[in-house]
């Protein structure tokens, strides 16, 4: 892992020291050693800041999506994970990210831990999370501390990871870990939801979307939700959505996004550890590629040559003969 | 002083709960910790330190209706159709329904509209010094301080809501609420505040809806022992709340950076969601919108947040800050500059949600250290404006 | 032409504004499912009158959305139409729409709604008995599951 880490932060300082990209985009330590966040590096000299480890959650190629870049035509380097490099894929397969301005460093990834787990583990502050091996070691402030093994610890897409090599990179952090000799996807979770009655599954739904405040996190953690200040869930004329908050609007509104990215969400889990009130939106995206898969054998971003499942169509789909 | 046993908790709230709604932080079954309505049995949830949420939502609701309207039938149309235009009698009837059809084509129907303004009493229990204080700078923006706006809205619900605090006594590493003028054990805002000692709670009170809950059978006069463990409690507390960064001069320095290029690095991984403003125990900003179906409909007033990509945006379509470091610096600057320079104080009670709530922890007091201090003066880099 | 042949359904036997008055919404392409519709009705086909029909240039131009939005709104059943793959007036907007629907017709159940309350079929111009069967089949199967309530959609 500290390979990778070495790696990185020699690929970032040979991109930026030859001039091939205006900033780099990678993770490093937050406010303390128990949070990794995005860091934008601009030369050389500042690559040690960067770091690889269980952590690394954020798929970075957020940043590279429309308005996000800053200025506007940089030339920006990333790292990006599996999962990340099929957000790329998809946006590449639209064309909305410039291929020629983009450096992409691929990290093969092990899985990462879901940090929200830990926490719940103590009422008080964990202050410092900590990798050997397979042991992920927490730490509160007020200096209890407690192990746990990396394996328990990991996103359920993690879980169920069969691109864990990315797939579009210019250069690689690591060789590539081991690949699933079967790539059929697994659903996980979803099923135990499936098998709920339909009323049960609208109780289990009000619930969650209860909670929702409307901050548009989800929306704009996901690198494929592009449309940012022209989003439909912003707009009064067509109003899909209108400005009240309640469980019924908070669930269209999650419509909304969900369909529209349909097709070209992997499921990265961005929107889910990106909601401040914790709703489970991995479920629902989850069960869409799910489906997506069952009809149509597709994966969203898995290949640059493929266009995403909904903007075009097969004559002999075999769909609607009623 | 007096002193609440820990089993005559739950009591307390029944008693509280008598006369008026009680919201506390309950965690969910998700361990998720947010302010919900209690109800006999609930348990309370006073080990975490901050609720997921600021309880500022019950009295400056997300989203709020405070006007309902719609179209009226008068007169003799009104017998026949109702106030949507459809005939109120059986299909069946041909020659009626011809003259109730004729009805609704003349029919006259006039504008009602119906303020709202419903504010049931209520008592939020279990939130922080940080949270109580939150809405006293948000009293400032409604309630008519200095003879600015009065809303009638807002202060309808604050009038009918009482606040009993709980001392922090872990603060977290994120928590900050000294250096921007506040305390573990703040008292601003609070009309009830309860710090845990052995065995239970000690019961201050600072005004007269917190007197009110003095009327508690079950609260006994605090011991000395009790009195001085709780003020150990507090000091221990504050002790624990590190100085983020120099206050003195943020005023200045904010103004003087205004065009600083470092504005654009801190916003760097900023996503631009609303997470920090709709979490934050008092930031204000809000929406009017009108909510119709068919002539009836509600006028809502809806949390808005700075950080939204069309918040300034004009009917003209120009967006005055169509740039996401321009909405960054707008923030921090509303709370150490703008509000500052009208209200005399900040809007920030240093609750720390907006870090750990941030998809990408921004952290407002790095923001604060850097832009919030004097700056060299540096050519401006491309400052990636829009075409 | 189909035959004026009327059905056995008893049209009309929930009087509108009753409780378990259901509400139907068909959304249908102008050039063959609304023709087909007024096909029947120029035939005087008897049909459920809960039905309450949307007219839109093609099945292409629907947006799922619609359909989630239908039932947020208060519609007991969604039915959507449209011309024949193969058929489509504007040559290829079906065939986007199709794929479209299949992912709604599996994610309604996720969300709550039972599968009787949608349906995505073609029904074309000249088939106006077919509307007729397809209408009927389909609000007698809404009607049997009642007003739907839910607290999330």
């Amino acid at each position: 892992m500290s390979d990778r880490q070495a790696k990185i932060r020699e690929l970032a300082a040979a991109a930026l020291s030859e001039g091939r990209v205006d900033y780099f985009i990678g993770w490093k330590q937050g406010f303390n050693p128990s949070e990794v966040i995005p860091a934008f590096v601009r030369s050389a000299d500042e690559v040690d800041e960067l770091v690889w480890n269980p952590l690394a959650h954020h798929n970075l190629t957020t940043f590279l999506k429309r308005k996000m870049p800053d200025p506007p035509n940089a030339r920006i380097g990333v790292c990006v994970k599996g999962c990340d490099s099929r957000t790329l894929v998809a946006l590449l397969q639209e064309e909305l990210v410039d291929k020629e301005r983009i450096y992409v460093v691929g990290v093969p990834c092990d899985g990462i831990v879901n940090r929200r787990r830990i926490e719940k583990e103590f009422p008080d502050e964990v202050v410092d999370i900590s990798f050997a091996g397979d042991t992920v070691t927490a730490v509160t402030r007020a200096g209890d501390s407690m192990e746990f093994a990396k394996g328990d610890l990991l996103f359920d897409h993690c879980n169920t990871c069969r691109y864990p090599n990315p797939f579009y990179a210019d250069d690689l952090a690591a060789d590539p870990v081991p690949e699933p000799e079967d790539r059929t996807p697994m659903w996980g979770s979803i099923e135990e939801f499936e098998a709920l009655s339909p009323a049960e599954k609208d109780a289990k739904l009000a619930e969650a979307f209860e909670t929702c405040i409307r901050c548009f996190a989800c929306i704009h953690a996901c690198p494929v939700c592009v449309c940012w200040d022209q989003c439909v869930n912003r707009s009064r004329r067509p109003a899909l959505v209108g400005q009240r908050v309640d469980t019924k609007e908070n669930l269209m509104f999650q419509m909304v996004h969900m369909f529209h990215v349909a097709g070209r969400c992997p499921s990265c889990g961005a929107c889910d550890r990106a909601c401040p009130v914790e709703i489970p939106l991995y479920l629902l995206h989850r069960k869409m590629n799910k489906e997506l898969y069952d009809m149509l054998g597709f994966e969203p971003g898995v290949s640059l040559e493929e266009k995403p499942a909904f903007q075009t169509f097969k004559l002999d789909d075999p769909f609607g003969e009623h | 002083m007096k002193f609440l046993a820990q089993d005559q908790l739950q009591a307390f709230l029944g008693h509280l709960a008598g006369e008026s709604r009680v919201v506390a932080p309950v965690k969910g079954d998700d361990g998720v910790v947010l302010f919900r309505p209690w109800s006999p049995g609930t348990e309370v949830e006073l080990d975490v330190l901050l609720a997921k949420q600021s309880a500022k939502e019950f009295v400056f609701r997300q989203s709020e209706t405070y006007l309902r309207y719609g179209y009226a039938m008068e007169g003799e149309a009104a017998a026949v159709v109702d106030d949507s235009h459809e005939a109120k009698i059986a299909i069946d009837d041909p020659a009626e329904l011809r003259a109730a059809q004729d009805a609704a084509v003349t029919a006259h129907a006039t504008l009602v509209a119906e303020p709202v303004n419903d504010a049931p009493a209520q008592v939020i229990f279990g939130l922080r010094p940080c949270d109580a204080r939150g809405f006293v700078q948000m009293d400032n923006v409604f309630g008519g301080y200095g003879g600015f706006y009065f809303d009638p809205y807002y202060n309808a619900k604050r009038e009918a809501t009482t606040l009993i605090a709980v001392t922090c006594r872990d603060p977290r590493s994120t928590c900050f609420c000294t250096t921007v003028g506040g305390s573990p054990d703040g008292t601003d805002g609070v009309d009830a505040l309860l710090t845990q000692v052995e065995g239970g709670y000690t019961v201050e009170t600072f005004s007269e809806k917190g007197e009110a809950v003095l009327g508690f059978s079950g609260l006994a006069d605090a011991s000395t022992a009790q009195t001085l463990y709780a003020e150990t409690v507090k000091e221990q507390a504050v002790a624990r709340v590190d100085i983020a960064f120099e206050l003195e001069g943020v005023r200045e320095n904010l103004r003087a950076n205004i065009e600083d290029p470092g504005w654009h690095e801190l916003a760097m991984r900023c996503i631009s969601c609303g997470t920090c403003t709709y979490v934050c125990p008092n930031c204000y900003c809000f929406n009017i919108t009108d909510e119709m179906v068919e002539g009836q409909g509600e006028r809502i007033r809806t949390w808005d947040n700075c950080f939204n990509p069309i918040y300034t945006m004009e009917t003209s379509g120009h967006n005055p800050r169509e740039v996401k470091s321009n909405r960054f610096r707008n923030r921090f600057s509303h709370k150490f500059w703008y509000y500052p320079e009208k209200y005399d104080s900040l809007l920030c009670s240093g609750c720390g949600r907006c870090i750990t709530h941030c998809p990408t922890r921004i952290d407002i007091r790095e923001v604060l250290s850097v832009m919030g201090a004097p700056r060299a003066a540096a050519a401006p880099a491309a400052t990636g404006e829009e075409a | 032409m189909a035959q004026a042949t009327d059905t056995t359904q008893a049209a009309g036997t929930t009087p509108p504004g009753a409780e378990d008055d259901v509400k139907v919404v068909g959304i249908v392409c102008n050039w063959c499912s609304y023709a087909g519709a007024d096909g029947a009705g120029t035939a005087r086909l008897k049909q459920e009158f809960e039905m309450r029909l949307l007219r839109v240039p093609c099945t292409g131009r629907i947006d799922p959305l619609f359909a989630i939005k239908a039932f947020e709104k208060g519609a007991d059943g969604v039915l959507i139409s449209g011309c024949h793959p193969g058929d489509c007036h504007y040559s290829e907007g079906n065939y986007y729409a199709r794929r479209k629907f299949e992912l709604l017709d599996r994610m309604l159940p996720f969300l709550g709604v039972e599968p009787d309350r949608f349906k995505y079929t073609w029904v074309s111009a000249s088939e106006g008995a077919r509307w007729q069967k397809v209408v009927n089949e389909f609000v007698t199967k809404v009607k049997a599951l009642g007003p739907r309530e839910g607290r999330a959609l």
